[in-house]
């Protein structure tokens, strides 16, 4: 997925929830802080994008017909789907865990939408650290190595992530593991991570799922010149395409499907 | 993690009803759309080698024409089963008409409060 890819889902599930704003909770949400070639293939490379409408936070009862909407029109194998080949995930605060404070660092993507100037389509994407947070915590495979593959391109540091988690989590109501367990092993993979980072020719990394193997020199060569977090999020908004014009709204936004909210 | 979100349900209620299609209508599943899906899906997801297990996992069964091996990942709920439901290349057997009709089920049960 590319930043225009983001775009067009963003004003896709705007103009189908008739909101201005949305939520983009899942890890395409990188795409708000870095473009494609500045990011490792790995964390880039995905089929759908997370949407939580903005609604959700601010009238919790609404949110699950506006779900099942984004899924009818715009979701897995939908017409929309089919076109572009990629497909929005409506999905719902509380699957995921991040750190407190998460939604006064969200990262401002604007969308040109030439179809209206009193709706400017903004998908509000999650601060990489934070994200790096919620997929450390989900703790499956795949979100390891979107972390490390972050953490090998220096664009954050492990160091950050675990600050983040130490300034505390807004854990959803609904979550039913162990928190100190996860906290305790999510933790202890960003340790391990931060000692043995196995950097790819492609600027992945292989996800340390086993006791540390690399040399010292791997080690320090990872920690050397991190990016500061502050310049990372002085970065905060940002126009997609800024090398060019935002390609027209021709997406099948509100002409596909009926509306299953009413 | 054992947590079933709605999306978790939903690919899990959809491959459900591709597998009763294949099996009540005999028909295969090496097909030419199935293969063009198969070739879309690992072309968007991370090349790791995680993901090629699961999408040769997922080659050697539409060429094998493999139900049984469907069957197992639509009624396990373990990582590796919700992972291969999430990357299964068969919804398209559905038609339009019968993904709505999952979806309605799926927005019934997702009212109904069985996930969250």
């Amino acid at each position: 997925m590319n930043r225009e890819e983001l775009g067009r889902a963003i004003k896709a599930a705007c103009a189908n929830l008739d909101e201005p704003r949305v939520i983009v909770l899942g890890s395409q949400s990188i795409l708000g802080s870095f473009d494609t070639d500045e990011l490792p293939p790995a964390t880039f490379l995905s089929r759908e994008v997370d949407i939580l409408p903005l609604s959700g936070i601010t009238d919790p009862p609404s949110v699950e017909d506006k779900l099942l909407l984004l899924d009818a029109r715009l979701g897995e194998d939908s017409p929309f789907h089919t076109a572009f080949g990629f497909y929005v995930e409506g999905i719902h605060k509380d699957v995921v865990v991040l750190p407190t404070n998460w939604d006064n660092r969200l990262v401002h993507f604007v969308v040109d939408d030439d179809a209206s100037s009193l709706y400017g389509r903004t998908g509000l994407c999650l601060d990489p650290v934070d994200l790096c947070v919620a997929k450390t915590i989900a703790g499956r495979e795949k979100d390891y190595e979107f972390v490390a593959a972050l953490v090998a391109k220096q664009l954050v540091t492990a160091a950050d992530i675990q600050a983040r988690i130490a300034g505390g989590i807004d854990w959803p109501t609904t979550y039913t593991e162990d928190k100190e367990r996860s906290l305790a092993r999510a933790q202890s993979w960003l340790e391990y991570l931060s000692r043995s980072p196995v950097v790819q020719s492609d600027g992945s990394a292989a996800t340390p799922t086993s006791p540390p193997t690399a040399g010292p020199d791997i080690a320090a060569a990872f920690l050397g010149h991190p990016r500061p977090i502050k310049q990372m999020l002085s970065r905060r908004t940002r126009e997609p395409n800024s090398a060019g014009p935002e390609p027209a709204d021709d997406g099948p936004a509100r002409e596909v499907g009926p509306d299953l909210s009413r | 993690m054992s947590v079933v979100t709605p999306k978790t349900l939903r690919q899990q209620l959809v491959q459900s009803a591709v597998l009763d299609k294949i099996v009540t209508s005999g028909i295969s599943i090496d097909t030419e759309p199935v293969r063009r899906s198969l070739q879309t899906i690992r072309r968007q997801v991370n090349r790791s080698p995680l993901m090629d297990r699961y999408i040769d996992r997922w080659d050697r069964i539409v060429r094998d024409n493999d139900i049984d091996g469907i069957r197992k990942i639509v009624e396990s709920d373990d990582d590796t089963s919700r992972e291969m439901r999430n990357l299964s290349p068969l919804s398209v057997l559905l038609s339009e008409d019968e993904r709505r009709r999952v979806l309605t089920e799926f927005g019934t049960r997702f009212k109904a409060g069985t996930t969250r």
